[in-house]
């Protein structure tokens, strides 16, 4: 069986919500996959792929580090029949917009529903969530788990109903109906409202929340909600049946490619070496883990870019990596990209020391959002890096 | 071994700064059990480099009653014997949770080091900056390093590093059972001592079992009266001494228990606070915490007023010193004259029986009769329960207070708990060779 | 139905935190526990209760009950303590609702009785 090619990407601006796409797809058995940052969708390594994926975060900070050969790169990849999965920030970041940089992005004609000017001011004011988008502001009506409803383009025969997350993507509409795959359809008793409830049902209900747009050979994906997130499986599995039935409908199109040759070469390491890059992991991570543990009970928080992060979303990073160790462990063969050792000895190390900072800072009452900036850096980095290693190692593990 | 177990021995060279990784062998469990079963098993196969082992009973941290306790075994500075010393507090549980069942530590560092033991990994750590520092300063120090205010700690203060006969390793800030000198051991080694800390998982064989087991021996504990009780007065009382709730009153604050055990068995003396506070104290040592009943017994005999008492037992705790050897041996009787008596303490406790198990605890039952008669049979009694309490990790005081934890469903929870059938014949083939 | 804590009767043994831990993990650890035995106090001798519910954040002190919506602004002046509105990522307290024979497992196994259903 052949796997279809899995980029998520992590670069700047991505929240920690792709790890629950390296989850998803990893659960579901797929296991080929890449991680790119910006620079490597400038430098067009996401040619070979066959699914990009961008999950949440903060789409004006992934539109500026992207920049317009970023745009150009997804936009082409998308048109030689690459599938776009983007989540949240990620699904905003493909629709027409007149600000800069999102105007480097404007592919699909898809528009967002809850936009401040469509709406009275008065009744807007209450709006305790939003963002400048253009010359309007994107506000956030609700959060947590909403339900969802498949339509008659996704299946004529049967509607399919299942809640997702909803922490701050979009409600759709499409410009062409039929690219409608689901609508908001309802609340659930764990919505936390932050308007009127009259606003949320108009902004919502009826809806776009999952919109398919065939592009030239590829589509975009935008999902409004996270069906990514690790507690709701029918919505998972919604993702899981995506890829299957796009990438199966493109195997010629993934048997044709050749240039696989875009990420660089990997490197066996054995014995010893191998034992020491696992042990200096575990007890960076370890070393990590406890202070991040501890970093849970402290009131603290940091507006990075336009995103709030709490010290818990640390834990999200160090637990993804940290769950999968054992496994790594098991395998005597450790498959690296050249320099892949130095950065994940360097990173690990590192975030064991600003983490030991910060706590040190917090506890002093003392400014922490530098060392929290570098703090999210390096666990992008690191997580990257780790789970190059991971799946290059237990891929390895699988072919031989 | 896979269940109740993290599956690992930890071996820790302080001469060659090496530290290596065993498997816990199943066999080994099926003839040795646990605790000091296994630990008097390490302690012999390396005899010859006179170790010092840690351990965790075979049912630490788990949801049978009082599952609280690990031991260090060692040959006593002191004593000349191989003793046992309860490792009480939440600390036993954190050994386990560090990633290691049994730690062995061999021969002498070159210079003061301190053993970091975190999720599985064992780092042998500079101790220069803490060598010097009583045992309050040098936890702080490592909680602020480490940041995390959970971390668990395993010291020697000055008294250790001078070579005091009586030196104390201590539990986090706090004396512990430590009645052999183990912190004179600790400091000749040039061993500050350990940290611990761990976010581990271990897997029971028969979860829903052993859980069910667990909450109906819970039960019949709990049925007892004496849990209405809670602190160190109501066992003196019980032992007989008298006016020591008008003693201690004044200055109790709170009474605390160790991990998942029933009776709450540490009290808290607030010396320099309202002892009636019920908000956090804006002191930054408002007192201390006791665990040690002949200790505070001693003191209040030697006619110390409690709030004296509790402040000669928290000096003791901060040099890193068996607060019940100052008290019995130094025949001092202001809290001035106590702490310049520290570095010159020597003289003989009695320590009953074969002299392997610590005083800390009561030499008999407490709270419940047992069904005792007659002091040799006591004696003889109370080895047995020490021994069993440290081979499965049940809080060595708690199981004098309560026949509801009886060696058959201690045996029966290890056996639900780890798949392997282990007998009478088998634990008292292991207590036999613990008692010589 | 809920989860009512009497923190004076806490004695800090974090039963309460095991048997939660457990019954999300089925096995013994600490980590998931949407309860937990305040203890970072230790040398002032300071204890409680947190329990995570799904939006509110519950701190039984010894002086008191706090009830904190999670998500709120925390308050700058306050020092980092119990107070504060952690756990975000622990699943908050479901009652045990799979546990058929025990009901919520905190309430079953504190040994001090110091946590009850409401």
């Amino acid at each position: 069986m052949k796997y279809p090619k899995i980029g998520i990407y992590a670069g700047s601006g991505t929240s920690h919500s792709w790890l629950w796409f390296v989850d998803l797809f990893e659960k579901a058995g797929f296991c080929d996959f890449v991680f790119p940052n910006e620079v490597l969708v400038r430098n067009n390594d996401i040619k070979s792929l066959d699914v990009l994926v961008v999950s949440g975060g903060d789409t004006f900070a992934v539109a500026k580090s992207l920049g317009e050969k970023g745009g150009r790169n997804i936009r082409s990849f998308v048109e030689q029949g690459g599938i776009y999965i983007g989540s949240c920030a990620g699904a905003y970041l493909p629709m027409r917009s007149s600000k800069p940089p999102l105007d480097l992005f404007n592919f699909v004609d898809v528009k967002i529903t809850n936009l401040s000017k469509l709406f009275p001011g008065a009744e807007i004011e209450i709006c305790k969530s939003c963002a400048a988008y253009g010359y309007d502001f994107v506000f956030h009506p609700v959060r947590e788990a909403v339900s969802l409803k498949t339509t008659c383009f996704f299946d004529k025969d049967r509607k399919i109903r299942f809640n997702a997350p909803l922490y701050g993507g979009p409600g759709m509409k499409a410009h062409d109906p039929s690219w409608v795959l689901a609508v908001y359809e309802g609340f659930t008793p764990k919505t936390s409202f932050f308007t009127s409830r009259k606003i949320a049902e108009k902004t919502l209900m009826g809806n776009g929340a999952i919109v398919r747009v065939p592009f030239k050979k590829g589509c975009f994906y935008l999902l409004g909600p996270h069906l990514e997130h690790p507690g709701f499986k029918q919505a998972n599995r919604f993702i899981i049946d995506a890829v299957i039935r796009e990438t199966g409908m493109a195997y010629d199109y993934i048997d044709l490619k050749t240039d696989k040759a875009c990420f660089p070469a990997k490197e066996k390491l054995t014995g010893k070496k191998a034992k020491e890059l696992i042990l200096s992991i575990r007890r960076e991570l370890s070393n990590s883990r406890i202070v991040a543990g501890s970093l849970e009970f402290l009131p603290v928080r940091w507006l990075i870019g336009q995103k709030v992060y709490e010290p818990q979303k640390i834990r999200v990073y160090l637990e993804a990596m940290w769950k999968r160790l054992k496994s790594l462990e098991k395998n005597k063969v450790l498959i690296l990209g050249p320099g892949l050792y130095d950065r994940i000895t360097h990173a690990a190390g590192r975030i064991t020391i600003e983490l030991r900072r910060i706590k040190q800072q917090i506890d002093g009452n003392r400014d922490s959002l530098k060392t929290a900036i570098s703090i999210f850096d390096l666990l992008h980095i690191l997580s990257i890096s780790f789970f190059d290693l991971y799946f290059a190692t237990l891929s390895n593990g699988i072919n031989q | 071994m896979e269940y109740l177990s993290t599956d690992k021995i930890l071996i820790i060279d302080l001469n060659a700064a090496e530290v290596e990784e065993e498997d816990l062998d199943e066999t080994l469990v099926k003839e040795k059990i646990g605790g000091i079963g296994m630990t008097t098993y390490l302690y012999d196969k390396y005899k010859e480099e006179d170790p010092i082992v840690i351990g965790t009973g075979l049912l630490t941290g788990t949801t049978y009653p009082a599952s609280a306790s690990g031991q260090i075994t060692a040959k006593s500075p002191v004593t000349g014997k191989v003793c046992h010393c309860p490792v009480i507090y939440k600390l036993g549980v954190e050994i386990k949770y560090a990633g290691f069942d049994y730690i062995v530590v061999k021969g002498r560092s070159e210079s003061p080091v301190y053993l970091w033991i975190h999720d599985g990994v064992a780092d042998i750590s500079d101790a220069a900056d803490l060598w010097g520092k009583d045992v309050w300063e040098a936890t702080d120090e490592l909680r602020k390093f480490v940041g995390d205010d959970l971390l668990q700690t395993m010291l020697i203060g000055p008294a250790g590093e001078n070579g005091s006969d009586y030196a104390q390793v201590c539990y986090n800030h706090w004396n512990s059972p430590d009645r052999f000198g183990f912190g004179k051991l600790f400091g000749s080694r040039n061993l500050k001592g350990f940290a611990f800390r761990g976010m581990g998982l271990i897997e029971v064989a028969e979860p829903e079992d052993y859980v069910e087991r667990s909450l109906e021996i819970l039960k019949e504990v709990k049925e007892n009266k004496f849990l209405g009780k809670k602190g160190l007065a109501p066992i003196l009382t019980a032992l007989g001494e008298e006016g020591v709730d008008e003693w201690i009153d004044p200055v109790t604050h709170r009474h605390s228990a160790d991990y998942f055990t029933p009776y709450a068995s540490n009290t808290a003396l607030f010396l320099d606070e309202d002892p009636g506070l019920l908000e956090e104290s804006k002191k930054e040592e408002p007192g201390v915490l006791v665990s040690d009943l002949y200790a505070l017994l001693g003191f209040k005999n030697s006619g110390f007023s409690a709030k004296d008492a509790g402040s000669a037992l928290k000096a003791c705790a901060k040099y890193g010193i068996d607060p019940f050897a100052v008290a019995k041996l130094s025949g001092k009787t202001t809290l001035e004259e106590i702490t310049a008596s520290f570095d010159s303490i020597s003289g003989e406790i009695t320590i009953p029986g074969r002299g392997i198990f610590s005083p800390w605890c009561p030499a008999g039952p407490v709270f419940n009769d047992f069904g005792l008669a007659g002091e040799d049979g006591t004696i003889a009694w109370w080895e047995r329960r020490q021994a069993v309490s440290m081979i499965f990790g049940i809080q060595p005081m708690f199981s004098l207070m309560c026949p509801e934890l009886t060696e058959e469903n201690m045996l029966e929870l290890a056996s639900l708990g780890t798949d392997i059938e282990l007998t009478r014949e088998t634990l008292d083939a292991v207590v036999d060779t613990i008692l010589g | 139905m809920g989860i009512k804590i009497n923190a004076l009767k806490c004695t800090n043994c974090m039963a309460c935190e095991m048997v939660c831990s457990y019954h999300r993990d089925d096995g013994f650890a600490f980590l998931s526990a949407c309860i937990v035995a305040y203890r970072a106090r230790e040398r002032k001798d300071y204890f409680g209760v947190l329990l995570k519910e799904d939006d509110v954040l519950i701190v039984a002190r010894p002086e008191g009950l706090e009830i904190n919506k999670i998500g709120e602004e925390a308050d700058p002046d306050k020092e980092a303590d119990a107070s504060a509105k952690p756990m975000l990522l622990r699943e908050g307290c479901d009652l045990c609702e799979d546990m058929d024979d025990y009901g919520p497992m905190c309430v079953a196994f504190c040994p001090a009785d110091a946590i009850e259903l409401d």
